[in-house]
C-alpha cells in the first residue's frame, strides 16, 4: 500500500513538484520522497540544512490540499539567519506540437525520460515574495492574483534562510514554525554552519541575457523608456540577478539597428561633424548600475554592473549608408573616443563596456554573421570592427572596453584565427564549445574570457539538475562563466515556455515594480554557491586538484577533459545544434545526490585546510 | 476599441511624398546587384544564408539614402519574388507589418502592380496604427522588373513611427 502523504512535507530545491498529481505521485522520485528525503524526514517533521556564512540556503514546503493555508512562518530559535518566503506559482507550460518542440524538449529535459504526471502542462516555477509580518493576507493576495490552476492538490513555497556573514560555525539547531489553520506546528531545524564564508561577488559569471525592452511596463513596445519609472523597474530587474549571484543584461539593439530611448547617447552630424550632443539620457538609464548605487542594499554587494553591452551597431553610430568609406570609420572612431573619454571622466571604470555586434546575415538587415558566424569569410568584418573599436579608445586605458563575440558553428577555427586576439570574451554555444577544450584553453592563456551559452534548464523535467549542472560545468571546463538565454525569453505567464529560454517572470502582475525569480533562478544561486566552495577550495590548496579529486568520486569526471567531448562534431542546424543533452559524460548522467554529496564534500575539504 | 481617425490632408501629402520618394528608388535602386545579391536564390532564410557583401551593400547603402530624400517619417524594405505566388522580404531597412522574419509572404495586390512595373499604394496597420504604403518596380539594366521597393508611413506619426533609425 502506497504511503500518505504528510499533510505538509519538504522537498529539496531540485525537485519538481507537481501541484496536480494526486497524493504520492507528487514527484517523479523514488517512491515515499514526500516522506523522507535529502533534507527532510516525515517521522520527526525535521528539517536538514548546511551552508556557510554569506550563503542562502533554500527548500520547498509543501502544503497539502486540506492542510489549509499558510498563515505564518518564522524562525525564532536562529538567531541572525534572516528566513525569507515565496509562493511557487503553477503555470501553464507550452505543449509539445511540433517536431522542433519535440527536439527542443529533449534538450531541455536533458534526455531524462519524464513519467506520466509530469507531463502536466501545469508547473511550478516563478516565485512571488511573501511578506512575512503579514503572511496570510500576502498569500491570499498573492493567490487571487496567479492564474488559476483547476485541479490544484497543493501548494508549494521555496523557503530561504541567508547565513549572514560572521555567522559562528556549528551546528545549530531550532525550529522553522508554521502556522496552519490557526494552530502552530513546528519543524525541527538542523542548520549546519560550515567553517568559512563565501564572499559577496560570484566566483564565475552567471550571465543572464535579455533584449532591448524586454521589461514589463505600460505601453508594451511602444513603452516610454525614458522616463524615470521605466528605469526604477529596469533596474530591479539588475538587482534581482545580482541578489542570485548572477548579472542581468541587456543588448540594446535589435537586428535592425534601431535602439530604444535612452540607451544610447543623442548624436549629431555626419562624417566629421558627427558628435555626441547629450549624455542626459543615457547617464540616467545607467549611470546607478555603472557607480553601484542601483545595488545598494543587495545582498551580494554595492559593485559597478560587470558588464554592459554599448549600444554599437553597424548603423550606429556610423551610418552604414557610408561603410566603406573614411567617413564611416571616422563616424565610428569619434564616436567610441567620445564614449571612453565620458565614461574615463564619469569615474565608471569597473564595468566591462562591450562592443557587440548581434547582427546575422539570415535576418537581412545586414550583410554579415556577427554574432554565431556560420561562414568564415564573415569573419573579417568582425576582425574590421574589432580593431577599430580597440583602437578608437586606446587613449582612454582605464575604461575597460572590449570586444564580445557570441560563437558557435566555427568556433574552433574561429578562435585560432586573428579574432582570438582581438575578441576579450567569447561567448560560446554550450554545444559548440564541448568538443573544443584545447581552443578554450588557448584563449584563456591569451587571457581572454570565455561564458558558453543555452537554455537554463528544461520546467517539465523531473528535477531541476540542467539548471544546476552551469556552474559546474563553468568550474569544470575552467570557464569564466556562462550565459543563460535568456532571462524573460519569449514567453508569457499564460504560456511559458517549456525552459528552453524564459527563467524570470515580469512582476506588475503582483503588483512588483520589477521582475519576479523563478525557481530555476534558486537553484542557480545554490549552484552558484557550490561553484564558490570549488574555488575557494582551488584558492586555499593553490590547484583545482583537491576539487577535482572530490568530483572524481562523487560526479564522476575525472579532470577537466571529462567536462569535454573532444572530437564530437555539431549535428543539425540552427536551435537543435549538437545536443549535449545526450551525451553520456558523468556530469550529464550522475544524480542530484551525486552533486549534493559532491557540494558537502568541498565544503569539509575547504574546512580542514 | 475604435479606428484612429486619419487626417484626409495629411494622408493626401504622405501619398505625394512616398509617391516621390518611390519613383527615386525607382530609377536610383541597382537592379543589377539587387538580382544578384543572395548567393543562392533558392534560399530565403536559415543558418545558411548568405549573400554577396558587395551587392547587398550597394542596394542597401541606396535604400537608407532614401530616407534622406525628402523629411518626413518613412520606412523601406525591398521584395523579391519567392516560391508560388510569394514573396520575400528580403532587403528591409526598416521592420514592416510582415517584419524580416523566416520565410515568405503572399504578393499583395499592390505588390503584384509594382512586379508587373506599376506603382501601387496600399494601407497597412501596425500596432493599431494606420500605415500608407507606396510599392514601385526594382529594374535592372535589361529594364526587367526584378524586384519590389516599397516605402511606407505612418498615418498618425505622433502615435507610431516607422522610422525607428532616425538617431
Amino acid at each position: 500500500m502506497a504511503e500518505r502523504t504528510p499533510s505538509v512535507w519538504c522537498a529539496d530545491l531540485l525537485v519538481n513538484v507537481d501541484p496536480c498529481a494526486v497524493g504520492t505521485d507528487c514527484t517523479v522520485q523514488e517512491d515515499g520522497y514526500a516522506s523522507g528525503n535529502e533534507i527532510w524526514d516525515a517521522k520527526t517533521s525535521g528539517i536538514r540544512l548546511a551552508g556557510a556564512a554569506n550563503e542562502t540556503v533554500m527548500f520547498q514546503m509543501v502544503v497539502e490540499e486540506g492542510a489549509g493555508e499558510l498563515q505564518g512562518m518564522s524562525l525564532p530559535d536562529v538567531d541572525g539567519v534572516e528566513l525569507s518566503l515565496g509562493a511557487n506559482i503553477p503555470v501553464p507550460i507550452k505543449p509539445i506540437l511540433t517536431d522542433r518542440d519535440r527536439r527542443s524538449e529533449i534538450k531541455s529535459a536533458s534526455g531524462a525520460q519524464m513519467r506520466k504526471s509530469m507531463k502536466g502542462t501545469l508547473l511550478d516555477d516563478p516565485i512571488v515574495p511573501v511578506d512575512l509580518a503579514d503572511c496570510a493576507d500576502s498569500i491570499a493576495g498573492i493567490v487571487k492574483m496567479a492564474p488559476k490552476v483547476p485541479g490544484r492538490h497543493r501548494s508549494t513555497y521555496t523557503v530561504e534562510l541567508h547565513i549572514p556573514k560572521g555567522f559562528p560555525a556549528g551546528q545549530k539547531s531550532g525550529a522553522i514554525v508554521v502556522t496552519l489553520k490557526g494552530q502552530e506546528q513546528r519543524f525541527p531545524l538542523s542548520l549546519q554552519v560550515y567553517d568559512f564564508e563565501l564572499p559577496d561577488r560570484a566566483t564565475c559569471m552567471a550571465d543572464i541575457n535579455n533584449y532591448s525592452r524586454v521589461m514589463a511596463f505600460p505601453g508594451g513596445v511602444d513603452a516610454d523608456t525614458d522616463c524615470d519609472e521605466y528605469i526604477a523597474v529596469m533596474n530591479q530587474y539588475f538587482r534581482l540577478a545580482r541578489e542570485h549571484r548572477a548579472m542581468f543584461h541587456l543588448l540594446p539593439y535589435s537586428h535592425s539597428g534601431a535602439i530604444a530611448r535612452g540607451y544610447a547617447p543623442i548624436l549629431e552630424g555626419r562624417g566629421k561633424k558627427r558628435r555626441i550632443t547629450d549624455w542626459t539620457s543615457f547617464d540616467r538609464h545607467w549611470s546607478a548600475l555603472l557607480d553601484g548605487t542601483a545595488y545598494k542594499g543587495c545582498r551580494f554587494g554595492e559593485y559597478p554592473v560587470e558588464y554592459l553591452y554599448m549600444p554599437t551597431n553597424l548603423n550606429w553610430p556610423a551610418y552604414f549608408e557610408n561603410y566603406g568609406r573614411e567617413g564611416y570609420d571616422l563616424e565610428f572612431r569619434n564616436i567610441h573616443r567620445e564614449m571612453a573619454r565620458h565614461f574615463s571622466e564619469k569615474g565608471w571604470t569597473h564595468t566591462r563596456m562591450e562592443v557587440f555586434f548581434n547582427h546575422k546575415v539570415r535576418r537581412k538587415f545586414y550583410p554579415w554573421d556577427m554574432d554565431e558566424i556560420y561562414y568564415e569569410r564573415d569573419n573579417e568584418a568582425t576582425i574590421k570592427f574589432a580593431k577599430m573599436a580597440l583602437e578608437a579608445v586606446a587613449d582612454y586605458p582605464n575604461v575597460k572596453f572590449i570586444n564580445r563575440i557570441d560563437s558557435s558553428w566555427i568556433f574552433g577555427d574561429s578562435a585560432r584565427s586573428e579574432i582570438g586576439d582581438l575578441v576579450q570574451l567569447w561567448v560560446v554555444n554550450r554545444n559548440s564549445i564541448a568538443p573544443r577544450p584545447d581552443e578554450v584553453a588557448l584563449l584563456r592563456n591569451k587571457g581572454q574570457e570565455v561564458w558558453f551559452y543555452g537554455g537554463p534548464g528544461g520546467l517539465p523535467a523531473p528535477d531541476r539538475l540542467d539548471s544546476l549542472r552551469w556552474p559546474w560545468l563553468a568550474w569544470g571546463r575552467d570557464t569564466d562563466g556562462f550565459c543563460w538565454w535568456n532571462g524573460e525569453g519569449f514567453g508569457s505567464w499564460d504560456q511559458v515556455d517549456r525552459g528552453a529560454n524564459h527563467c524570470l517572470y515580469p512582476g506588475d502582475r503582483f503588483g512588483i515594480q520589477g521582475a519576479v525569480p523563478s525557481l530555476r533562478m534558486k537553484v542557480l544561486l545554490r549552484a552558484m554557491q557550490e561553484h564558490a566552495y570549488l574555488t575557494l577550495l582551488t584558492e586555499r590548496t593553490g590547484s583545482r586538484q583537491a576539487g577535482e579529486k572530490i568530483i572524481a568520486d562523487t560526479i564522476g569526471c575525472r579532470g577537466r577533459e571529462d567536462w569535454f567531448e573532444r572530437k564530437r562534431v555539431a549535428e543539425g542546424s540552427g536551435a537543435d545544434i549538437q545536443t549535449t543533452s545526450r551525451t553520456t559524460k558523468p556530469w550529464n548522467t550522475a544524480s542530484r545526490s551525486a552533486y549534493a554529496t559532491a557540494a558537502r564534500a568541498a565544503a569539509r575539504a575547504i574546512e580542514q585546510v | 476599441m475604435a479606428k484612429p481617425r486619419i487626417n484626409a490632408g495629411f494622408r493626401r501629402e504622405t501619398e505625394a511624398r512616398l509617391r516621390r520618394i518611390a519613383r527615386v528608388a525607382e530609377v536610383f535602386v541597382d537592379g543589377d546587384a539587387f538580382k544578384a545579391f543572395p548567393r543562392n536564390p533558392e534560399q530565403n532564410a536559415g543558418d545558411e544564408y548568405s549573400v554577396h557583401d558587395d551587392k547587398f551593400i550597394t542596394v542597401k547603402q541606396q535604400l537608407f539614402k532614401l530616407k534622406r530624400v525628402e523629411v518626413g517619417d518613412i520606412g523601406v524594405v525591398t521584395w523579391r519574388r519567392f516560391g508560388d505566388g510569394e514573396a520575400d522580404q528580403c532587403l528591409p531597412v526598416d521592420n514592416h507589418p510582415l517584419k524580416a522574419t523566416k520565410g515568405n509572404h503572399p504578393i499583395s495586390k499592390a505588390m503584384a502592380e509594382a512586379f508587373a512595373g506599376g506603382t501601387a499604394v496600399q494601407e497597412l496597420e501596425w500596432r493599431g496604427c494606420p500605415l500608407l504604403s507606396v510599392c514601385a518596380p526594382i529594374r535592372d539594366s535589361l529594364d526587367d522588373v526584378v524586384g519590389v521597393v516599397e516605402i511606407f508611413a505612418s498615418l498618425i506619426p505622433e502615435q507610431l513611427k516607422v522610422d525607428a533609425l532616425d538617431y
